[in-house]
This record gives C-alpha cells, structure tokens and sequence, in this order.
C-alpha cells in the first residue's frame, strides 16, 4: 500500500518550508508531491524541489471544496502513471494541502480512493501552527481548529520569533491532545520522526473523555467495558455515517469484538468511510477496553452512548428469539 | 407481556429515540404505550413503532402518520423516523474500504 500523508495547516504557518526540508532527505527520495494552493498562480510549486514528473501541481481552487474531484484524479492518475512506468515507482505520496483548506474533505477523498482499491491509504496527517499567529489563527479561522483538530503530529513553527505562548499550548492540548507536539525551525525535524511512526496505533487513544472545546469541533471519547458484538460496531458504523457522516472529521478505535475477545479490532474512519477493521495479535496494554474516538462538529456523546446501547439491547433481545 | 430483553429493548429504544430528537435538533416527544409501542411525536407528524409480527422479516413496524413501513434493524428504524422528520435528510451510506489499515 502507498500512505498518502496529509500536511495541513493554517495560511503561512510553514507548510511549505516543513515540505522543503523534508524532500532534502533522502528517506524521501520515492515521494510523489501534490501541492494545493488557493488562487491562481502557484507560488509554492517554485520553493520546492522535487522530480517534476512525480510532482503535481492544483492551483484552481481550494482542494477541500472545488476540486475534491481534481484530487481523486490526480491520485488517481499517478497511481496509473506509476503502474505504466512513465513516473518514477515512488513509495509515498505527500498532499500539501491550501492553507484554508478544510481536511476531512480531503481525508475523506483520499479514503475514497483506498475503497476504490486504487491501492492508497491514509497515511499520517501532519499539521503546522505558527507560534506567532497561532493563538489568533485558532480563534479567528475555523479551519484551522479543524486542522488541528484532526493532526496526527503537530508542528510548531516560528518559535525563533516568538516563545510559545501558554495560551496557544494549552488551545492545542485543548483541541488535540493526543497528537505529540514537536516545535522545528526552518522546517528541521527527522523525517522518520514525522512520517514513519506508527499514525492509526491503539495507544494514539488518550484523551479525557467527554472533552469539549467549544461550539465547533468536539472530541468525544466512548468506552466500554463490555465487549462488543461485531453486528453492533458494523450498525453503529452505519447509524453514525447516516447520522452524522458530513461532520464526522476522524473516527479511530480500538474494539473489544465479543466474537474475538483475544485479538483487539482497529477502526479507522473519515466522514462515512472507514477501513476494513485491522486485527490486532495481541492486546497492546492490560486495558482491554473498547475505546472509541470521534471528532467532529455536532457529536453528541449521550446520542452515541444511547444507539450503542439501543443496538445492543436489539441484538441481546433477538438472540433470545433464535 | 413482554420478555425482560424485549422491555430492555424498548426502553433503550425510546431513549436512543428521545436523544436522536435532540441530535437533529427537533420538539418532540416519546413515549411507551403499555403493549410495547413506542409512540414518537414531533413537529406535527405522529410516528408509531412496534416490534413487526412473527414471520415477517423485518424487525420493526412504522406507522408514520397512518402510513405503514418496516425496518431491518433500529439504524434502518432511525434513518426512516429522520427522513419523515427532514424531508432533506440525505443518509451518507457507510463505506468500508476492501484494505486492512497500514500500520506505518
């Protein structure tokens, strides 16, 4: 599989500098780059080395709302053109979002492609956040909370012109407080440390539940300690997607299937698409908890709570019935 | 009369019921009727669901003011009581990707 790792993040918060560095390295010598950027003429394109055959420019539009299509395929076509040999075989592929994109779209588009088999799959989502801006960024511009929201790792830059404010940790750890936060200047951090650890892992699954942070994105946690039968998690999957499907921008789990109690199922999902379950050998900790992660707008954690219960209390009552 | 996991059931239900109003932002109420019937009723429409009869093969009855309709399980129950509700409620279809997640 080809991991297409997102990298998001605000209007100048140093996306394209992070970007730059990271394909000096030649750990990243088999990497195919598409940038987006919002407006016309594209700027990034020039302050990024890269092949220009595995390169991909979209400059007509924000790549969350106009060209999602673009997107699919772009992805699309490089996949092909690798397969015919007239691009390099590059082992990953590197989405540099607009800075005023929103992510779950892309997420979403990218997940759409793993279901069309076109051999993808989502790889880590890296997020910039300016340590001069940042704390205004996040209160000014919703798709930057968005961004943070979902991050997998976060960067913090410009902490050469500006000491970390305080107020901008603790608005992060608020948002996203699972994502490890790294502050790099000039776009200087490993690109093992970024790009290679493990982005879906169970131990990603820390955070409070019940965390709110504002009217706009929420991150709910559900756990439970009863096992859950398969059939439960494929309808809650169903009932979510139905229900709140368009403001769901990451879903992530680890699953206590009562079927297979020994080997933990992890779930992954973005708006209403989600992987096939992966099955893990073994428990990774003592915590044998079911632990569901879900960010996005308009969640309503007692509504969850409630339709797994309903789901399971249907399920209980027709196997009294067989 | 009921089995304890068919009370279970209903109660669960009306609750999921009751906090699924709320999600998608409608007055409404919800109530059991005393032989299982869970009566819904929210801006002007009156939803009543019922465990379908023995051989048929669905498991749930929907009376949406008069008109009958059954429902598989209760997400399929939900998405039919949201789109009497919402005329544009557009259900997102899950789709699961054919790929096990890469552990990178």
């Amino acid at each position: 599989m080809i991991p297409v790792t997102v990298l998001t993040g605000f209007l100048g918060s140093g996306k394209t500098t992070l970007l730059a560095h990271l394909l000096k390295s030649p750990k990243l010598a088999r990497t195919a780059v598409i940038i987006n950027e919002f407006g016309a003429v594209g700027i990034d394109h020039d302050l990024v080395e890269a092949g220009e055959e595995s390169f991909v420019q979209l400059e007509t539009g924000c790549l969350c709302c106009s060209i999602r299509g673009d997107l699919e395929a772009t992805i699309a076509d490089l996949i092909a053109r690798r397969a015919g040999g007239t691009v390099p075989p590059f082992e990953r592929i590197v989405i540099e979002t607009s800075g005023l994109a929103d992510p779950a779209p892309i997420l979403n588009a990218i997940m759409s492609e793993g279901v069309r088999g076109s051999g993808i799959t989502l790889g880590r989502i890296v997020t910039t956040v300016d340590a001069v801006n940042g704390l205004t960024t996040l209160a000014r511009e919703p798709q930057s909370v968005r961004q943070v929201a979902v991050a997998d790792h976060l960067i913090l830059t410009k902490t050469d012109l500006a000491d970390p404010d305080a107020g901008l940790a603790a608005r992060i750890a608020a948002l996203n407080g699972r994502a490890p936060v790294s502050e790099v200047l000039f776009g200087n951090i490993d690109a093992d440390d970024l790009l290679d650890a493990v982005p879906h892992a169970p131990d990603d699954l820390h955070l409070d539940a019940g965390h709110v942070h504002g009217e706009d994105v929420q991150c709910i946690v559900i756990r439970r300690e009863q096992p859950v039968r398969a059939l439960t998690l494929t309808l809650l999957l169903e009932a979510l997607a139905d229900h709140v499907g368009p403001e769901l921008l990451r879903l992530k789990g680890i699953v206590n299937i009562a079927e297979r109690p020994d080997r933990p199922a992890v779930i992954h999902g973005v708006q209403h698409v989600f992987h096939a379950p992966t099955w893990l050998d073994k428990w990774p900790s003592a915590d044998r908890n079911t632990r569901l992660v879900l960010i996005g707008r308009g969640l309503a954690k007692p509504w969850i709570e409630d339709l797994i219960a309903a789901i399971d209390a249907e399920l209980a009552e027709l196997s009294t019935r067989a | 009369m009921n089995s304890p996991e068919t009370d279970q059931m209903l109660v669960a239900l009306a609750r999921l019921l009751t906090s699924s109003l709320a999600l998608w932002k409608h007055r409404g109420t919800v109530r059991r009727e005393t032989r299982g019937a869970i009566v819904v009723e929210a801006d002007g429409h009156v939803t009543h669901i019922v465990r379908a009869a023995p051989g048929i093969p669905f498991r749930w009855s929907i009376t949406i003011d008069g008109r009958e309709r059954v429902a598989g399980s209760v997400s399929g129950l939900l998405r039919m009581l949201r789109s009497s509700l919402d005329p544009d409620f557009r259900p997102s279809r899950v789709r699961i990707a054919p790929i096990e997640i890469t552990l990178l």
